[in-house]
């Protein structure tokens, strides 16, 4: 059994498990596709290589902040203020821009720094969130980044005054609508947002699997008092990945920006931690820490993003029930992943951690 | 003579009708709807309108809304409709900017736009279609109340949030009216309290003015989420205030007939979707354009004309903007003696 | 077990042991500060914040259970939706007519959504936040009267006279049917978990599982049970909400948890597990009515404040809690230990605060 099982080690990835669970789709919605054109229901081919790639826009709003969610989900942490940072940032761009171009700044110059203070108020969320979850070990990151969430919504909500911001005209902040357009290759009109997405994805595949430091972060989510004891500190990456979770949001914000047609508002992204949680936890990173991988994550975004086009246009799905399938796939596959042996995240691994934890907590060692 | 004029206008009429019921105007062109959030009523009947019409018409349509009233929720509905190639999209917009850029692309592809309820600003439209102007709906409702009170004692405004649009335009209207016509003078105006669009808040806050100002005669709520909560907190207090607003007969029925209410008004969301569909058609087939001044027919509504969009400036004052629009100009009043026909319907 | 009579235990350490008093003496202020911003505050509103805060309180008083077995619900806003949405359409449609059954279905609904919550928490070994919020999500897209009637909102008009008025009208010492049930749940769930061996049993899980489980506890279960009671609560308050405000629509009491658990959280309950006392979440849940009337009446700034404060309260609260926490320990330690003697963890007192060192 053993032989086998390492004979198929590569094959049983949770990876591939994935592309088969894409395949499957694509091959039901092809189906579904072909029968309603013969059957004269719809009037022209909806999915199709072109349609899909075109289609995946407005679900890829939320793959930056995944990429963000991930790494927190490797160290057995959660973030679920991710949506509201986000806002806050958004606010931030859009206060910022407004009150430097109403003080006489250039529009140019005032838009970088917008775009700045906008990745630095979400690093400064994310930031504040791991200052708070180092200190205050006793709190489970869920709790904090719960109360945190009201908190930065709630600022987001006193410097917008409860209104839209919008530069209506504005050609310079409008050149933020250029994040959300596509190119055409070919026949094919690809979203800018893949190229944009490609480099971070990439940057963060090299550095979480290859490199020293990233291998750390999946250390402290594997056995928290062995990294500790191992030199790791982990305190000071906690700090840092929930900050570059922060930053991850705010980048988000940009992007929605170019998506919303630069409207900003304190209630934007509402529920985007949620579609983030469940495609980080679709790509493998279990909820108890140590697991996962960026091809997973990836692969785990087109699949969302293809099961809501394919559901909203072939089976007409209204949109509520694209929430009702984020929530039982998040359900479901944390069930999966947490009581399958057969892949590399077996829940006897979860339990010993858990022991150790509870153990550890058992016998403070000093204040 | 008389006989063959009648029968020469009978087969006139029946060429008439046959060669509409040849033609359909509408036949085989598929309308993307979007609306504001799906679970609300009003705009469930909206989609009744719209039924109506594709039935009349010969089109189909395609409704949703997103589940949280957000406004990226719309964009993922209206680019699923772009990839399906819809001929036109009707849209009540959460937000008049956001969906700007998408509805730009449908344009591009071909696709005619006709917001409807809720604006989208006018690089994103090609016609606006709205129930009745700003200044009929805010001075409606102000002399209603004005008579409930006897065109005395204070008076109070409880709105949806400090920043919609619309009911800020009726405020402002209801404002000036206030504040100009000597048939208002003994009226005292205390203010507008926002009730955010929820029902605690809303409740919460009417309290509050009841509370502030124990004198408090009448309250105008000019939102349909809000104006339950208002009459339900005035019912419960036990105040001799009264209460109108745009409301749904059916969240109102029990007020009205308990007295809080002497009458509420509402446009028909039905004909405002059964409207918004010809004004789709027409621009589909090309019979208008949407430019200022043109005109479409609608059945049991009559010729509707195209105006220029207004909107208010800072000084509060009404301006011609981009974009054009056309009005229903029609408001159902709800009372003691009709508000039962309307139960079933909103 | 004995506690040693030697050492009188310190004016500090009974005010860590005992919080609900100070927090008492903070919610008196509170109302004091409010009545002299608005004079006449509370003659004309107490009764609207003990019904303000009924609803949240019948609530609070299942999310004690749960938080005391170190986990949370935050999908009770959506299950309270969900279980007075198809209360309210059975009326409509007829199936029930009885107040008592509306109840009955109310928190039979909310009991399904809450053992199913529990299920997977416990024996699915997933992380509760996970579980509740997909769980809210599904609860919320579940709503059936869109679906179902194509009527999505249940109105006054879908009620009968009976259940339309029940709540409302003064009853026995004038106060209304809404605030005694709201009286009578947190008694009930606290009685239940001082006096009962599976109240018992909430506390030893949520404050060491492992020693639980080795004398005996049946942790799952027990956990099942907390998630089912604070469902079954949520699904009440459903039906609360639906007799005291006559409408529910899909986005009903949309974020409303935060205002459950930050009831709980004010009145001194560990969201670690293991401490709480009903008194304290019932002292909270009256904070908090008190603070959500009020802001409206203060008429300071906008009322976009709200979100903010509610942010700042319950961060606040959690984290003097958690100081409270360290400062309990340390007292205990330095009281045991100067002592001379070996006993720790005194029989009420909770123990020391549970602290990771990396």
């Amino acid at each position: 059994m053993r032989t086998v099982r390492r004979a198929l080690g590569p094959i049983l990835r949770w990876e591939s498990m994935l592309v088969v669970l894409l395949a499957l789709i694509c091959i039901v919605f092809n189906q579904r596709d072909a029968s309603q054109q013969a059957a004269g229901l719809s009037r022209r081919d909806v999915f199709n290589f072109a349609s899909i790639i075109r289609g995946l826009r407005p679900y890829m709003l939320y793959s930056f902040m995944t990429l963000g969610m991930m790494l927190i989900l490797a160290m057995g942490e959660i973030d679920i203020s991710t949506g509201a940072s986000a806002a806050l940032s958004l606010a931030t761009l859009g206060v910022v821009y407004q009150g430097l171009t109403n003080a006489g700044m250039p529009n140019v110059p005032a838009l970088i720094l917008g775009l700045a203070c906008c990745l630095l108020s979400g690093g400064i969320c994310g930031a504040l969130n791991g200052w708070l979850v180092t200190r205050f070990k006793e709190l489970y990151s869920m709790i904090i980044t719960l109360a945190m969430q009201l908190f930065f919504r709630g600022i987001a909500y006193l410097l917008l005054g409860g209104g839209t911001l919008t530069f209506r005209n504005d050609p310079v902040f409008d050149s933020l609508k250029k994040l959300y357009n596509t190119v055409a290759i070919g026949s094919v009109n690809v979203p800018v947002m893949l190229f944009w997405f490609a480099a971070p994805a990439l940057v963060f595949t090299v550095w979480i699997h290859g490199t020293v430091s990233g291998r750390r972060i999946f250390a402290l989510g594997t056995n928290r008092a062995c990294a500790y004891f191992s030199g790791v500190r982990t305190d000071s990456i906690q700090f840092w990945m929930f900050a570059l979770c922060g930053l991850m949001s705010a980048v988000t914000a940009i992007f929605f920006t170019g998506a919303t047609s630069s409207s900003i508002r304190a209630d934007a992204m509402g529920g985007y931690e949620l579609y983030a949680i469940a495609a980080a936890v679709l790509g493998g990173f279990s909820t108890s820490g140590g697991k996962g991988s960026v091809p997973g994550v990836v692969l785990s975004l087109v699949i969302f993003g293809v099961m809501k086009i394919g559901l909203g246009t072939l089976y007409g799905f209204a949109d509520s029930m694209v929430n009702l399938s984020v929530g039982v796939i998040l359900i479901a596959n944390t069930l999966l992943l947490g009581v399958g042996r057969f892949f590399p995240t077996g829940w006897g691994q979860g339990a010993r951690r858990l022991r150790i934890k509870r153990g550890a907590a058992l016998h403070p060692q000093g204040e | 003579m008389k006989k063959l004029l009648s029968l020469l206008l009978a087969v006139l009429m029946l060429a008439g009708l046959t060669a509409v019921a040849e033609a359909p105007a509408g036949e085989g062109l598929l309308i993307g709807v979007v609306y504001k959030q799906s679970g609300n009523p009003y705009f469930q009947a909206s989609v009744t309108g719209f039924q109506k019409a594709a039935d009349e018409l010969g089109f189909t349509f395609l409704h949703d809304g997103p589940d949280d009233g957000s406004s990226d929720g719309q964009i993922r509905i209206i680019e699923n409709y772009i990839s399906q190639g819809v001929d036109a999209i009707a849209v009540s917009a959460n937000d008049p900017e956001a969906l700007v850029s998408v509805l730009q692309e449908a344009k591009a592809a071909g696709i005619k736009v006709v917001s409807w309820d809720a604006a989208v600003v006018a690089a994103g439209r090609d016609l606006d279609v709205q129930p009745a102007s700003a200044k009929s709906i805010g001075l409606t409702q102000l002399e209603s109340i004005a008579q409930s009170i006897g065109y005395e004692g204070q008076l109070a405004i409880v709105s949806a949030t400090a920043t919609a649009p619309n009911q800020n335009l009726w405020i402002s209207f209801i404002e000036e009216a206030l504040n100009s016509d000597p048939a208002y003078a003994n009226i005292e105006y205390v203010g507008t309290v926002y009730g955010d669009d929820e029902y605690t808040k809303s409740y919460d806050e009417t309290l509050g003015l009841i509370n502030l100002y124990p004198d408090l005669k009448g309250i105008i709520t000019p939102t349909t989420a809000g104006a339950p909560a208002v009459a339900k907190c005035v019912l419960d207090e036990g105040k001799s205030i009264k209460v109108t607003g745009l409301t749904l007969a059916s969240d109102m029925a029990e007020y009205i007939k308990a007295g809080v209410c002497d009458a509420t008004f509402l446009w028909n969301p039905i004909e405002l979707g059964y409207a918004a569909s010809y004004a789709a058609v027409a621009l589909v087939n090309g019979d208008i354009t949407g430019a200022e001044g043109e005109t479409y027919e609608v059945p049991k509504l009559g010729a509707l004309t195209i105006e220029t969009s207004t909107a208010v400036n800072e000084a509060g004052e009404l301006v011609p903007t981009d974009g054009t629009i056309s009005y229903l100009n029609k408001l159902n009043a709800f009372t003691v003696d009709t508000v039962d026909e309307w139960v079933n319907i909103l | 077990m004995q506690r040693p009579t030697q050492t009188k235990p310190s004016l500090a350490f009974l005010l860590v042991r005992y919080r609900e008093f100070p927090l008492l003496a903070v919610f008196a202020l509170l109302l004091i500060g409010v009545n002299l911003r608005i004079p006449g505050y509370l003659n004309n509103n107490y009764l609207n914040v003990l019904k303000g805060a009924s609803i949240n309180m019948v609530m609070a008083s299942g999310m004690l259970l749960v938080l005391l077995i170190g986990s949370i619900d935050i999908s009770v806003s959506a299950t309270l939706a969900l279980s007075g949405a198809i209360a309210g359409m059975l009326m409509r449609e007829g199936v029930i007519d009885s107040s008592a059954l509306m109840f009955a279905a109310g928190i039979l609904i909310g009991a399904s959504v809450g053992a199913l919550n529990g299920l997977l928490m416990s024996y699915g070994r997933i992380l509760p936040i996970i579980v509740t919020l997909g769980m809210s999500y599904i609860t919320r897209a579940l709503i059936p009267m869109d679906w179902l009637l194509g009527l999505n909102k249940i109105a006054r008009i879908n009620l009968t006279d009976g259940f339309k008025t029940l709540l409302l009208d003064r009853g026995f010492l004038t106060l209304p049917m809404l605030v005694w049930i709201a009286a009578v749940v947190p008694v009930i769930i606290g009685l239940f978990l001082r006096y009962t061996r599976l109240g018992r049993d909430i506390y030893a899980v949520g404050s060491n599982e492992s020693a639980a489980r080795v004398r005996g506890v049946r942790v799952e279960r027990v956990k099942l049970f907390a998630h089912t009671v604070c469902g079954a609560t949520a699904g009440l308050a459903g039906i609360l909400w639906l007799g005291y405000y006559n409408a529910i629509e899909k986005s009903t009491a949309t974020g409303d948890e935060m205002f459950t658990i930050a009831a709980c959280v004010l009145g001194g309950v560990s969201v670690t597990g293991g401490y709480g006392k009903m008194t304290g979440v019932v002292i909270g849940a009256l904070m908090i009515a008190t603070i959500n009337s009020a802001i409206p009446q203060l008429r300071i700034g906008s009322s976009m404040i709200t979100e903010f404060i509610k942010g700042i309260l319950l961060l606040g609260a959690i984290l003097l809690n958690v100081a409270v926490r360290r400062t309990a320990g340390r007292l205990e330690r330095a009281r045991v230990w100067g002592a001379g003697t070996s006993n720790s963890g005194a029989s009420g007192a909770e123990p020391p605060a549970k602290r990771r060192v990396m």
